[in-house]
């Protein structure tokens, strides 16, 4: 028996039984569609969140405040410890200047925030305060839509300039341009120089309610400290990132005094935008094992909706496989004829589930970039090399018991079942 | 001629939790290439159940069992497969033809498990209706014939691997009396015409006499094994009796 006559005989029978088969695999569609769409969405996702980082611009090593260990808690407590009012001061411009000299650096800014009431002659608005050196735009990917960003001048001078995000430009003035009108945050009158385009939220930061301001006038003029939050720098070479990052953690510990033997007792963290997408690739990557595995749990209701069917299949067509092997069908033809059947149903479920999960993927990410998000619809080819292959197991898994059950039937009584 | 079929103290029967039914007893036999055999027996007389072995759809429980000088009491389930696959066909009482689909399709279906191409079992399966008078109903499904064309297209699907035995198990028995003296018209012919070896079971000794030689069994036994005398085959035959 060829497999091409396998194949006519599955065909003839999904004919007869159209409904049935249709009934048989829409089980397996509705798993390897969610698989898909599962994969899909938390690429998505993924790519959602890189590109975010990715607007505070390329090749980044950012120095953070860290509230280093006593001893008796672990550095985990970090977060903690800040939360609950732990200011760590010793972060500085001056750091920031003697980062920028390492190798492998290219330039860097400082920043500070807070948040403040902005008030224009015409209306306020509480704004998020970003006091940033003035090399900010050097590396974030912000653009200055009118006027212009502050100068080192104006930032070592400490004037009182501001740039304003585009959503709090239209909030206090409106139509009005505002460059060369004035904004008071805490009595203290700011010229405005500068609004950028707009931006969008990015991590759940909405970017254009900000106002930036230099950050040496924000800590002498506004908040009377000389720290900062953290740094940012943009490195040159991504080959040399580990000697960098190393470069930046001596230079601090002995610039902060800090005892080199106990990375413990480090008041700063450095990180880099690679170590963020590490973690977003473990969190999402485990959301989406999990998500996999409830799917797949569908698809053996689905095979088990399968094997259900067919052995009701397998009891209707008794005669049939009895008559089958009286005219000399072996039990191996006849288990290959019911295999290849299982299969052939679970393996169309599986590529109209492949294009229907396609499909509601696409309609998830027009949805997403219709609602403003920067969403990239992405296929990974493995999600469609997983689904196949699940389905054609499921078939053979599912179909193997109905199938052995008609390839052991006795030709004798089984013709007497007509 | 050589012997096609050799019985030698066949014993059959079935064990269903320690009780034991016996149900053929000690049977001896042969039966050559082109011979036209009758087994006759009253229900129960185990006659077809020995069609069944004998066609290879059953084993022997004991005794020995020659097709064409191969012992086949040995054989495996699939060399048992290949047996009905290659060396015999079967004409059922109840036709057991394949519901809604083709004269051809049915007629085809042993084919199927034979390794030619499909242009070949085409081919064949044409002829094999062709021989059973059944050209004008090749395109039509099982259900839409008649009683006795129905049994045509079950001769002609024995038929199409071209068997060494034709077995045919109370082939007129679901039929009216005319179509069934044409059925048996057909076998008649297909053994003396074609050279067919073919071996009939019926309870009726009227359709019995079709064949040259009636092996009489009762209760598992073999009781007479009998040439047909000449002058009532033809009785038969003509449908003089009847």
């Amino acid at each position: 028996m060829l497999t091409k006559d396998y194949f006519k005989l599955a065909s003839v029978s999904f004919r007869r039984n159209l409904l049935r088969t249709l009934l048989s695999g829409l089980g397996i569609v509705i798993s390897i569609a969610s698989v898909i769409v599962v994969i899909s969405a938390a690429q998505g996702v993924k790519g959602f969140i890189i590109g975010q980082f990715d607007s505070f611009g390329s090749n980044l090593l950012q120095t953070e405040t860290r509230v280093p260990s006593t001893g008796s808690i672990n550095s985990g407590d970090s977060a903690q410890a800040q939360a609950l009012g732990t200011v760590i001061t010793t972060l500085t411009l001056d750091d920031m200047l003697a980062i920028r000299k390492l190798p492998n650096i290219v330039t860097n800014y400082g920043y500070q925030m807070g948040q403040a009431v902005a008030t224009s002659p015409t209306d306020k608005k509480t704004v998020m305060l970003w006091g940033a050196s003035a090399t900010f735009l050097d590396i974030d990917t912000g653009k200055i839509k009118e006027g212009r960003f502050y100068t080192e001048e104006e930032d070592a001078s400490l004037t009182r300039v501001a740039v304003l995000g585009s959503e709090v430009a239209s909030e206090l003035f409106g139509d009005i341009n505002p460059v060369g009108q004035t904004i008071k945050i805490k009595q203290k009158n700011f010229e405005v120089i500068g609004v950028f385009a707009k931006r969008g939220a990015a991590l759940f930061f909405n970017l254009d309610a900000v106002v930036y301001v230099p950050v040496k006038t924000l800590q002498k003029q506004i908040l009377g400290t000389d720290y900062v939050s953290a740094i940012t720098s943009q490195y040159r070479d991504k080959s040399k990132l580990t000697a960098t990052i190393a470069d930046v953690q001596d230079l601090l510990r002995a610039r902060h005094n800090i005892d080199l033997s106990d990375p413990d007792k480090d008041d700063f963290i450095v990180t880099t935008s690679d170590d963020v997408a590490n973690i977003l690739d473990t969190i999402l990557g485990g959301f989406t094992i999990l998500l996999v595995a409830l799917a797949a749990i569908s698809l053996i209701v689905g095979g088990v909706g399968i094997m259900n069917i067919m052995y009701v299949s397998i009891l209707e067509r008794t005669f049939e496989i009895g008559l089958r092997k009286a005219v000399g069908a072996t039990r191996e033809q006849i288990l290959r004829q019911f295999l290849i059947e299982a299969v052939l149903v679970t393996t169309m479920g599986g590529i109209t589930g492949i294009i229907l999960g396609v499909l509601i993927s696409l309609g998830i990410a027009g949805v997403a970039k219709i609602q403003g998000f920067a969403w990239s619809f992405v296929i990974p080819l493995y999600s469609v090399i997983l689904a196949t292959g699940f389905s054609i197991v499921c078939g053979l898994i599912f179909g193997l018991y109905p199938a052995r059950r008609a390839a052991e039937l006795d030709p004798i009584e089984a013709l007497r079942k007509e | 001629m050589t012997d096609l079929i050799k019985i030698v103290k066949l014993n059959k029967q079935y064990e269903n939790e320690d009780v034991v039914t016996p149900v053929l007893h000690e049977l001896s036999f042969n039966i050559k290439s082109g011979e036209f055999v009758s087994i006759i027996g009253p229900s129960g007389s185990g006659k077809s159940t020995l069609m069944h072995i004998l066609g290879f759809l059953d084993r022997l429980s004991s005794g020995e069992y020659f097709f064409e000088d191969k012992d086949v009491s040995k054989f495996t389930e699939d060399e048992l497969a290949q047996m009905r696959s290659q060396k015999v066909g079967f004409v059922f009482q109840q036709f057991n033809l394949l519901p809604k689909t083709s004269v051809l399709e049915n007629v085809k279906l042993p084919l199927l498990y034979v390794d030619i191409t499909e242009g070949e079992r085409d081919k064949r399966a044409r002829e094999a209706v062709k021989s059973v008078g059944l050209e004008h109903r090749v395109n039509y499904l099982s259900n839409q014939l008649s009683g006795g064309e129905k049994q045509r297209v079950a001769i002609a699907r024995a038929l199409v691997n071209n068997p060494a035995v034709i077995f045919a198990d109370e082939p007129t028995g679901n039929l009216d009396s005319k179509s069934g003296q044409q059925i048996m018209k057909l076998l008649y012919d297909l053994n003396t015409k074609e050279g067919h070896t073919v071996i009939l079971v019926t309870h009726e000794t009227y359709t019995a006499e079709h064949a040259k030689r009636i092996l009489k069994l009762k209760d598992g036994n073999l009781v007479s094994d009998e040439l047909v005398p000449e002058d009532r085959r033809q009785n038969a035959i003509s449908g003089e009796l009847k």
